[in-house]
């Protein structure tokens, strides 16, 4: 790669302009209406009860129209909703289990509307706890579902789309998915390197593959420290274990970190790249097994795309978040593969002196 | 609730006081009050808290790399400039 070349110019511009535009878009660009959680959200049936909901974003003269609670086909609607400036929306509800129910974990659906959002379904899973009190006999008095209108949420309002537990972490998209992007893209990079290399016996292309390999467990460190601390606030843990991608992960980063000591291991140059190109091609597809297929094979997994899903579908990404989404792929991507190639003109240069050195 | 991505990004920074406001949901249903200093700092300013941490931490990713290969630049140029 000749420094002055127009691709890697592309590379080097390309990168830093593509990151410069997730970073302030992914950074500014408001979150939509939508709920961060519900306080006292402990209840008493057969009695009216106050809790809170706290809205994100709603805009000034936020109106509620509707409060649901929801367990499967038990719905209940509240009696009165206040909505308080400071973002609480205080909501009164009588809720009757009847003699057919027992206390249950409810879902609160809010319809609402405001001077900037359009009348929209909010939503919250598993917020209000319904404790049956003694005096709840007899019918109970749920609504139909039919009486409402339907419970989809509609996407107008401009913004990152505000999904229940995810909330601001959803810009995380454009910083955590394309560490793994780029990882998966430079140990490709690295398998073709190794393949050039058995083919041509060019020891450049096997400095190639080994620098295509640090950098891509940089990428794979990387993602692992940032999913750790996104999942520790989103999946109540650092590290789920019974998630099969992360153990998939930590298996194929040792089988990557056994390539470094294998090279440093043997001395003769040539000896090293072939064993070290034959052992990254035989990789490469273990690790990608162990990264996209077992999660896909196993029945239930937390990361998205996986567990009988095909890629990313509407609920993961959405218009707004697919325009800054695939820019953030493509810009880390040229990123790490910029550093790739420092580290190979470094290496490179630093090989012609050792060479001179020996030749004085 | 507003909030200031400014002042975020300075308790991030100034994990040392500890003196974090958590506008953020840590009580959600009541239930599972998560008693982890950490993820409640991470959780505040509803959850933005995680993405400027991700944010560091791809930097200091990057900017620990770069001080290797600072160092093994430094070692290079002594040996070129020693001939």
């Amino acid at each position: 790669m000749q420094s002055n070349s127009t691709g890697y110019k592309i590379i080097k511009i390309g990168s830093i302009v593509l990151i410069l535009y997730v970073l302030i878009g992914g950074l500014f660009l408001p979150l939509k209406t939508g709920i961060t959680g519900v306080n006292n959200g402990q209840l008493k049936s057969n009695e009216l009860q106050t809790f809170s909901v706290d809205l994100y974003n709603p805009g000034s003269g936020f109106v509620a129209e509707k409060v649901i609670l929801k367990h499967k086909n038990l719905v209940f609607q509240s009696q009165e909703n206040q909505y308080n400036e400071a973002g609480y929306l205080n909501t009164k509800i009588k809720v009757v289990l009847g003699d057919t129910q027992h206390s249950q974990l409810f879902d609160v659906f809010v319809f609402g509307s405001s001077n900037v959002s359009p009348k929209q379904w909010m939503y919250f899973p598993d917020a209000v706890w319904i404790e049956k009190s003694k005096s709840d006999t007899g019918a109970s008095n749920k609504i139909a579902l039919s009486n409402l209108t339907s419970l989809v949420k509609q996407d107008v309002q401009s913004g990152f789309p505000n999904r229940p537990i995810l909330n601001e972490s959803i810009r995380n998209l454009l910083y955590h998915v394309p560490m793994w992007f780029s990882m998966m893209f430079l140990l490709l990079l690295s398998v073709i390197f190794a393949i050039k290399y058995l083919m041509k016996n060019h020891l450049r292309d096997d400095l190639w593959s080994e620098s295509f390999i640090k950098i891509g467990i940089l990428n794979g460190i990387l993602g692992c420290v940032t999913g750790s601390s996104w999942a520790s606030i989103t999946w109540e843990s650092w590290w789920p274990s019974d998630d099969p991608k992360l153990n998939g992960v930590a298996i194929g980063m040792f089988m990557y970190l056994a390539y470094l000591i294998l090279r440093t291991s043997l001395k003769d140059p040539y000896q090293r790249a072939r064993i070290s190109s034959v052992y990254a091609i035989l990789i490469y597809p273990i690790f990608m097994a162990l990264i996209a297929i077992m999660p896909k094979l196993s029945a239930d997994t937390l990361h998205p795309g996986s567990g009988g899903t095909v890629g990313f579908n509407k609920y993961d990404l959405d218009n707004t978040l697919r325009l800054f989404f695939y820019p953030a792929v493509i810009g880390w991507i040229l990123f790490f593969l910029w550093i790739s190639i420092l580290r190979y003109r470094f290496e490179t240069i630093k090989n012609k002196q050792i060479e001179r050195d020996e030749n004085e | 609730m507003k909030m200031n991505k400014l002042k975020a990004v300075i308790l991030i920074i100034d994990l040392s006081s500890m003196n974090f406001v958590i506008a953020g949901d840590s009580s959600v249903s009541g239930a599972n009050a998560v008693s982890d200093a950490a993820t409640n700092m991470l959780r505040g300013n509803a959850k933005f808290n995680v993405v400027a941490t991700v944010l560091v931490l791809i930097f200091i990713g990057i900017v620990l790399y770069l001080f290797r290969l600072d160092r093994k630049m430094t070692k290079l140029e002594k040996q070129i400039n020693q001939k």
